[in-house]
């Protein structure tokens, strides 16, 4: 629930996506799920030249299972809130194993 | 929450996994991303030879293979001429062996 929880505080914020099939999507994050399917507004393909496929396509929904990397602008991100986010929920995760 | 919903009853780009490209009108999807399509075609995208489209009619596409689904625009792609469109073969989201 982590990463759901950081991708909705970078929503409206430009990102590029790369997908597992090489293909990387720049885009305004508009949606996030569960899954980490994405949604992107005002998209444009990263190397359109070689990519025409999506030349009259403005928003697309992206499967979170075909995402390779989610390049985000470095100044948006606050590490130590993420930081801190990441050592509770490792703290959450280990008490529940140990539970068994 | 991310989902489909404002994309049904429009047209559609699905790029799928083994880097075919499909376009119709999306009727309906699920949670594990199965889409429908009415008036299916596959448009095939070469760097050297004129597209290729073939009408598939009412399509049912399974989540796995679904990469990325597309809102057209209708205007823009009115304006272009898809048979003159050249492009690299799309890549499949699966490397061999992994």
């Amino acid at each position: 629930m982590l990463f759901f929880s950081f991708f909705k505080t970078l929503i409206d914020e430009q990102v590029i996506v790369e997908l597992k099939n090489d293909m990387s999507v720049r885009g305004t994050l508009k949606s996030v799920d569960q899954f980490l399917n994405i949604k992107l507004d005002d998209v444009s393909v990263v190397d359109e030249v070689k990519y025409p496929h999506l030349s009259a396509v403005k928003n697309v929904f992206i499967r979170g299972s075909v995402v390779r990397y989610v390049h985000l602008p470095g100044a948006v991100v606050d590490t130590t809130l993420l930081e801190d986010a990441t050592r509770k929920e490792a703290a959450s995760q280990a008490s529940k194993m140990g539970g068994r | 929450m991310s989902g489909l919903a404002q994309y049904v009853g429009k047209a559609v780009v699905v790029i799928t996994s083994d880097g075919r490209l499909f376009t119709g009108i999306l009727q309906g999807y699920d949670q594990t991303t199965n889409i429908i399509l009415e008036s299916a075609k596959e448009r095939v995208i070469t760097p050297d030879a004129p597209t290729e489209v073939l009408d598939l009619g009412l399509y049912l596409l399974r989540g796995e293979s679904v990469a990325l689904c597309g809102l057209v625009d209708d205007e823009i792609d009115s304006q272009i001429d898809w048979d003159k469109v050249r492009g690299l073969r799309l890549g499949e989201t699966k490397k061999l062996g992994l």
